[in-house]
């Protein structure tokens, strides 16, 4: 697995000039680390080898009639040919002693028996030579710390800690669109297709393992071997957080007794997620947000938490959301706010919530989250900034930044409210690892996720 | 489906108590049993077929005196001709249900709810991948909507959570150590805060 993630050298069979193809897009995101290109593209440093029958040339690199036909070592082959034509490419490999294999063609186990004997007979042939393989029927790997982009997505995706692993290729495509919008940072993006050799709980062992990945963001439709899957999640050493589809399927057909209906199938993969101790989101932002949380955030170890805000009315909201979704108040001792009383305004609320008033400039909120972090009683933190006229959301970004590290032990997520004059603010605290949401319900929702 | 005999032999083998219960073949038997188990009695059919027996008239409780469960007899073996009846004393308490079935992908699931309209019509229940761990066991019976009920409510006292967890962990080893079986209601499992008994068990092999 690791040399699939990070060759030294790649070919493209069929590898093509036509932007309409497959093949190009593989190449070109290789070569360039995108299609479209973004401050975010890294072309793949290593050698490419285009294979295609019929060029010379293609994006300025010499083509190879065959794999065959290279004459280096070739470290893993993305294959962007029609499934019919695949099998003969996969017994070159083995010839070729490849370290990995991408299929990225349909027209497989998905289409009926025909195209499962065929895959069938593939897997074999790796197996027995003992080639990884991922696909048939996915979007390719990405690894943007190596760097390399061995897909044919539009974009490569910023640079991160969460590895997306989706057994959609076409949702992946969408999603690196929004990461970059929103500058998500991905380690690894997995779309494992059919996953007719390397499969989910293949690649869930790689990442646990895996340096550059604090926390793993799945996608997934069905699972084929649910035991081994609970192990292996159970064993993970960074956390999990999935989204299922398909609850609408099955559960309610006919069947012989009470549990049968009430044990549908989306119930028991509910069932099973939470005995294996993975994070369950209902909507892929829920998916995104658990996923940033848990890779920069310490857990919540007790549940007591503080709020701080500028607003008084954006303060009971919290303090209603922090009800709905089970997070408590904590009660810091009079110590903390004696700390504060003769830097905040006389109308502070002078408890959690605590409101240090909508003129708060930085020197306040540095104090006011100094108060609470050091606070034994509070275990988490929320910020809350409304934006007044003598608001400063950088200056504010910065103090919670430098609070983060005097306070390793200890979650904070910000919710800045607001839009352009706040953005740059956010900005600030995202590219510092600090959560920072525009909706209050989300930010607490977030902070909940991190509770033990 | 799995005959009533070898269903209750099977709960005892896993250590899972269901009620006394006898088959009667006669009214005088019907009359000789409820007598000897004690009023009120509840009668039914041990059928094999009827998947909602009280939704067709096959089961009735709340029988205080020898003339009810003769006239019950009768009734229901002309209703249901040659299908078993049987007699158990009447038990109260809270009505659960406990079940299981096996996933095509995850095996054996053990499932945990409160009969009646809070399974039926809210689908309230706690679902556990087998084998439980009695943490697990624990943990069900605190995480349907309706745990609160099983606290005590209006006098009523707090279920046996023990000997609950007993149950639920009986049935997961049953469900492992029986591959044959597909799917188990125990429904209802009759609860208070000394016992918790199994009244009524399907088994489909």
């Amino acid at each position: 697995m690791r040399d699939i993630f990070n060759p030294r050298s790649v070919a493209v069979i069929g590898a093509s000039a036509d932007p309409r193809k497959v093949g190009h897009g593989v190449l070109k995101n290789l070569k360039d680390g995108g299609f479209f290109l973004t401050k975010f593209s890294q072309p793949f440093k290593g050698e490419i080898f285009p294979v295609n029958l019929d060029s010379k040339e293609i994006l300025g690199l010499r083509c190879y009639r065959s794999l065959l036909h290279v004459k280096q070592p070739v470290d893993l082959a993305v294959i962007a040919i029609p499934a019919k034509a695949v099998l003969p490419v996969i017994k070159d490999c083995v010839k070729k002693r490849v370290k990995g294999i991408i299929i990225i063609a349909a027209g497989f186990a998905e289409t009926g028996e025909e195209g499962k004997k065929l895959q069938q007979q593939i897997v074999s042939v790796v197996k027995k030579a003992r080639i990884p393989l991922i696909g048939p029927n996915c979007l390719g790997i990405i690894n943007t710390h190596a760097p390399l982009n061995a897909t044919f997505a539009p974009v490569m995706p910023p640079k991160g800690s969460v590895a997306f692993v989706s057994q959609s290729g076409a949702l992946a495509d969408s999603i690196l669109d929004w990461a970059v919008e929103n500058r998500y940072g991905f380690s690894k993006v997995v779309s494992y297709g059919n996953s007719a050799d390397v499969d989910v709980n293949d690649i869930l062992e790689f990442l646990s393992a895996d340096r550059e990945t604090k926390a793993i963001a799945l996608y997934v439709e069905g699972i084929d071997d649910g035991r081994r899957f609970m192990q292996v999640a159970g064993r993970c050493r960074k956390p999990v957080v999935v989204v299922k589809a398909g609850r609408a399927e099955g559960g309610m057909k006919a069947v012989g007794s009470h549990t049968g209906s009430l044990a549908g199938s989306f119930e028991v993969y509910r069932a099973a997620f939470r005995q294996s101790g993975i994070y369950y989101a209902d909507t892929l932002q829920e998916l995104f947000d658990y996923a940033w949380m848990l890779s920069t955030q310490p857990r919540l170890k007790r549940n007591a938490v503080a709020v701080i805000t500028n607003g008084g009315g954006c303060g009971v909201l919290a303090a209603d959301y922090c009800e709905m979704s089970g997070l408590s108040l904590a009660a810091p001792g009079d110590g903390a706010f004696r700390k504060l009383d003769r830097k905040m305004h006389h109308a502070y609320s002078r408890r959690n919530p605590l409101d240090i008033v909508g003129d708060a400039l930085p020197d306040r909120y540095e104090a006011a989250i100094g108060a609470m972090l050091s606070d034994s009683s509070v275990h988490g933190l929320l910020v809350i900034e409304t934006l007044q006229t003598m608001t400063s959301p950088v200056e504010n970004a910065k103090v919670i930044v430098s609070a983060r590290k005097r306070f390793p032990g200890k979650p904070i997520v910000c919710a800045f409210m607001g839009g352009k004059f706040t953005r740059e603010g956010k900005m600030y605290l995202e590219a510092h690892g600090i959560p920072v949401f525009s909706q209050l319900d989300r930010a607490v929702r977030n902070l909940r996720v991190l509770l033990v | 489906m799995l005959s009533f005999r070898d269903s209750v032999k099977l709960l005892n083998k896993y250590g899972i108590r269901h009620s006394k219960t006898h088959i009667v073949k006669s009214k005088e038997e019907a009359g000789d049993t409820a007598e000897k188990l004690g009023f009120p009695a509840v009668m039914k059919l041990a059928s094999t077929r009827i998947v909602h027996k009280t939704d067709v008239g096959a089961v009735r409780v709340g029988l205080a005196d020898r003339q009810a469960v003769e006239s019950s007899f009768e009734h229901m073996s002309a209703k249901f001709p040659g299908e078993p009846v049987i007699v158990q004393h009447l038990i109260k308490g809270m009505q659960l249900i406990i079940g299981a079935k096996r996933d095509p992908q995850f095996g054996p699931v053990v499932i945990f709810g409160i009969g009646g309209i809070f399974v039926e019509l809210m689908r309230d229940v706690a679902m556990r991948v087998a084998p439980l761990s009695e943490r697990d066991a624990l943990e069900m019976m605190h995480e349907i909507k309706a745990a609160r009920f099983l606290e005590g409510v209006r006098g009523r006292k707090q279920v046996n959570f023990g000997k609950l967890a007993g149950m639920l962990l009986g049935v997961s080893k049953l469900m492992l150590g029986q591959p044959g079986i597909k799917e188990l209601d125990l429904n209802p499992v009759i609860a208070d805060d000394k016992e918790a008994v199994v009244v009524d068990v399907r088994m489909i092999s």
